[in-house]
This record gives structure tokens, sequence and C-alpha cells, in this order.
């Protein structure tokens, strides 16, 4: 690898600098020339006419720079930007960049952190189930182009004795998310997607689990059944049928066995199973 | 040089065409051009359409995020993300563009203009060997559009355009409209430009449209490709011969037919310029 040649250097520093500067070109141009004499003026380095010509063509990039990761977080994020507004995801796009710019070469991972960020986020003063619906909306796109597996078939289960079920291993989809939420975000997600006005955020706190999946090339979600969020950690965890059932059976007592059945007829309708393998005699 | 292969008339496969490629095919469409970043994730609607398209029609990868002018160093996850669905995908050939994008381990997510001294084509041509050397094959690179220009550049672009691809040995992937765009911007010959690439090292030619914003012109790659750029297109064509031309729609996408028309556009306009060439 060649060293990181030194001229080049120094102009991609500054030309990185003024087009990510929060206030913009001129402003961030008078903050940075404190700490780098040489950054000003402008068309000391950069060919134009004038200065003002060259905030302009510099301008063009500082606004490309912003506008190409706010319209990626739009599309990442529809139903937040609907719930806050136009003004208000602008600010906090703005602020979310301040401390999480992109670390990625493809754009789509770009809004990874921003479920985490909202919770000290001034907007989640006003709506404080935000981070749930972001966490909502990126579980959506991480299933959507998650890798693919074949599902699992009830058939395939029907041909294991009943003597060897207890030390089954069952694969769960890489296509499944397990979220835990604090508020009924689904119910704003909903109202969003079908263009209805979205209910009054709840004030309490009322935790519950979702369950993310593809199914085909369609994302879906839904609240995940009682044992449900626990039991599918579980088994991609590596836990065995019996060890599963054994932790239900702590939680459910008796009720334990149609749960863990219940759970499995589901998972195989939905296909968020995809293998089933047991230990070598 | 870049052995050509002239694989006809493309477009860029775009999210708004999934579902009809999916219903009706590829429909006549030559070949098609992805954006490679966007099919790092592993599966989903994306892939599907990917390997629907690629059982009737070639594919060629075109990154966005290589950074092949960047200070900051190469990544080895990207290459490896690359060297992967190049494996997987089979493209008739791997792409980015001739810029920067990150500094200090932020991406900036745009591809930035490099100054054209001697110090970046040292540092540019030593990288573009290393990545050529991990993929197991020579790449393209693509002129992009810009705004600003430094005082520290030396060459021109088309001289850094030119030695970048003759000491590297790749080729050079030429966008006709970013020829046009940054001969506005920065007062100089588009022609004069175009008439320096040397023709054996041409594997492909990009077509877009632009924006007048007044001052200057915006690659917007919005509306169907201008006149100016047409004209410019005959020319490079008249020089170079038969040549995998790309038509890119990314912003206001029309439908696939309205694209895939001025991909007609462009194989009818060098068959003008070529006859039986």
């Amino acid at each position: 690898m060649t060293a990181s040649p030194g001229e080049l250097l120094r102009l991609q520093r500054r030309f990185f600098s003024l087009i990510t500067a929060p206030q913009g070109v001129a402003p961030g141009l008078r903050v940075l020339a404190g700490q780098d004499p040489g950054i000003a003026p402008l068309h000391g380095w950069i060919e134009a006419s004038d200065e003002a010509e060259a905030i302009v063509r510099l301008d063009v990039y500082a606004d490309m720079y912003f506008f190409r990761l706010l319209d990626a977080l739009q599309q990442d994020y529809p139903k937040l930007a609907s719930r806050v507004g136009a003004v208000n995801f602008h600010n906090l796009v703005t602020d979310y960049l301040l401390v999480h710019p992109s670390r990625y070469a493809s754009i789509r991972h770009i809004g990874r952190h921003l479920s985490a960020f909202l919770q000290g986020h001034a907007l989640t003063a006003t709506w404080p189930g935000l981070p749930d619906l972001a966490q909502l909306e990126w579980a959506r796109g991480e299933v959507f182009d998650a890798a693919p597996a074949t599902p699992l078939q009830a058939a395939e289960l029907a041909t294991i004795p009943p003597e060897s079920w207890a030390e089954l291993r069952l694969g769960v989809i890489p296509a499944v998310r397990i979220l835990d939420m604090q508020f009924p975000e689904d119910a704003v997600w909903l109202a969003i997607d079908r263009g209805e006005p979205p209910p009054q955020a709840a004030g309490e706190a009322a935790p519950f689990s979702m369950v993310v999946f593809r199914s085909g090339l369609v994302a879906y979600h839904r609240r995940a059944a009682e044992g449900e969020a626990a039991a599918l950690r579980a088994l991609r965890a590596g836990s065995s049928f019996g060890e599963l059932c054994a932790a239900l059976e702590a939680e459910h007592g008796e009720a334990a066995a149609p749960i863990a059945f219940s759970l499995l007829g589901r998972w195989l309708e939905e296909g968020l199973l995809c293998s089933v393998s047991m230990p070598a005699p | 040089m870049w052995n050509k292969t002239p694989l006809g008339h493309g477009i860029g496969l775009r999210l708004p065409h999934f579902s009809h490629i999916l219903e009706h095919g590829v429909q006549g469409v030559a070949w098609f051009e992805v954006i490679s970043e966007n099919f790092f994730e592993p599966g989903g609607r994306p892939w599907t359409v990917l390997e629907r398209v690629r059982q009737e029609a070639p594919v060629v990868l075109h990154g966005v995020s290589l950074g092949i002018g960047n200070t900051d160093p190469l990544s080895e996850d990207y290459l490896d993300a690359l060297a992967r669905l190049a494996q997987r995908i089979e493209p008739a050939w791997v792409s980015d563009h001739l810029c920067w994008g990150s500094f200090g381990g932020h991406n900036a997510h745009d591809l930035l203009p490099l100054p054209y001294s001697e110090e970046a084509l040292e540092h540019v041509v030593a990288r573009v060997v290393r990545v050529q050397e991990r993929l197991s094959r020579q790449i393209l690179l693509e002129n992009v559009s810009s705004y600003v220009k430094f005082g520290s550049s030396t060459l021109t672009e088309w001289e850094f355009l030119s030695e970048v691809a003759r000491r590297a040995d790749c080729g050079i992937l030429l966008d006709v409209n970013n020829v046009f765009v940054s001969a506005r911007n920065h007062g100089f010959s588009a022609n004069t430009y175009v008439d320096a690439i040397p023709s054996d090292r041409i594997g492909q030619i990009h077509l877009a449209g632009h924006t007048d914003r007044g001052s200057y012109l915006f690659d917007s790659h919005v509306g169907p490709v201008p006149d100016g750029v047409w004209e410019l297109y005959r020319r490079v064509v008249a020089r170079v011969g038969p040549t995998a031309t790309l038509t890119e729609w990314d912003e206001d996408i029309p439908d696939y037919a309205t694209v895939a028309a001025e991909a007609r556009t462009a194989e009818r306009l060098e068959k003008e310029v070529l006859g039986d060439r």
C-alpha cells in the first residue's frame, strides 16, 4: 500500500471538512480557518474567478452530501419521517449525521444507529415511541435483503420419531428479527401505511415483542405470541427443542407443550424455519 | 489495452423497474449495468431481479464507493464484497469512478474530484494496480462530472485519465455527459477531451441527462439525453467504433419502455455514424 500523499491528503481534508460542515461552506470556512489558515481563501486552492464563485461551486458538493443522505434516510424511515414531519426530520438528520457520519461503503447502512440515537433526542420527548418506530422500520429493511433460505416443510418434521424431538435443533431463517418494543408503534406504522392519522403518542410504556420477517420477497411484522420472542432467540442461540420446551415450562407450566407446538405450527406456516438437525448417534 | 466487448446498448437496473422485469423479462435490452454496492446484501427482491436479468442478458458491475483516489486505505472488506459479487454474477466487467469519496473513514457517498497532479496520478495508479490484482481482472474507470478544479492540477483531466489507464493498464468508461458537463463548468473543449482519450482503452460509454443551473451544469441524470450530448456521442463513436453504451436515468425515472427507448436511440445513432463498419 502506498503512503498517503501529503498535498492530496491536505486537499481532501479541507474539501471534506467544508462540504460536511453543518453550518454550510461559508460559515464552515470561517470556523475551519481558525485551525487551518491555509484553507482560506478558497480561491487560493480552488480555481475560481473570485471567492464567491468558489463558495458556490463547493456548495454544490455540500448540498449533495446532505441531501443524498437525507434522501437515503427518508427511504429507510418513511413512516418516521411522516410521523415527525419534514422540518423535524430534516433537523433530526442534521443532528444524526454529526454523531453518525457514514462509515459504510454502501449508503444502505447509513441509518443503522437512528433508533439508538433517538433515545436521547429531543423529538422523543414529544413522541416517546420514535425509537421503537425506527427499530421497526430498520428491521423491515434488514429482512428485506437478508440472505435467502429454503423454508422447512412440515413433512420433513413428520418423519422424525417422537423420542428424537427433545434433541432436535431447528434453524431460524436469516430474514427474522425479534424486537423489544416499549410503545405501540406498530399501530402508528399501520395508520401511516393506510394514510390514516396516526394515534396520539402513548404516554406510558407497555413492553411487548415483535417478529419481523420476510416471506417470499415481502417483509412482514406482527406482535410476538406468548413465549415466542424468547423461543426464537433460544433457537438462534442453538438450543434444542427440548431445551426450548423446558424454558417454556419454567415460565408457563403445563401450558408449555401446547405453546411450543402452536409456535412451531406458526413458524412452519410463515416459513420462519429453514433447517432441522439432530446430534449424530 | 482493453479487450473491447461490444455488448450493444444497455440500461441501468433500477428499483422502479423491478416489477416490470419480474413480470416481462428484459424485453430486448441488450445488457444491464448494476450498482455494485446495491447487491452487497445477500438476498431478497433485488437479488431475485438480478438473477432473473442475469439469466437473460449480460450484466456489468458499476461501483460508486471503491474510492480509488481516497487517501484513506483501500477497504479490504469492500474488495472482498466486490470479489464475492463478481464471482456470483460473472459480470462482463467491473467499473468504478476516477474520484475519491471518503476521508478519515467517513463516506460522503459522492464522486469527488481529484487534483490532476503527478502526486495524485502516482497514488491512483498504485491503487488501481492493487485492485486489479485483488479482483484478478482489469477494471474500467469512469471520468466524473465536476464543479470545482484545483490550483494544484498540473495536467488536464483528459491527460490524467489517459495516463492513469496507460500506467495502470486499466480501461476507461467514457461518460460523454460528464465530459459535456465538466467542459461547460470549467471552460474547456469537450471535443478536445474526447479526441484525446486513447480509443483502445475505451471499453464502455455512458450517456445521461443534466440540468442547467445557470452558472453551471449539474449532472442530474434526469430526463432524456440532451442534443449536445448526442452530438458528442456521435463524435466519440466515429472515433472509437462500436462500443458498449449505457443510457443512465436516475432521477424521476420513467417507465421501463421509455428508458429502453433511449438505449435504442443510441443504437440507431451508432449505426448512422458507423454504417457497416
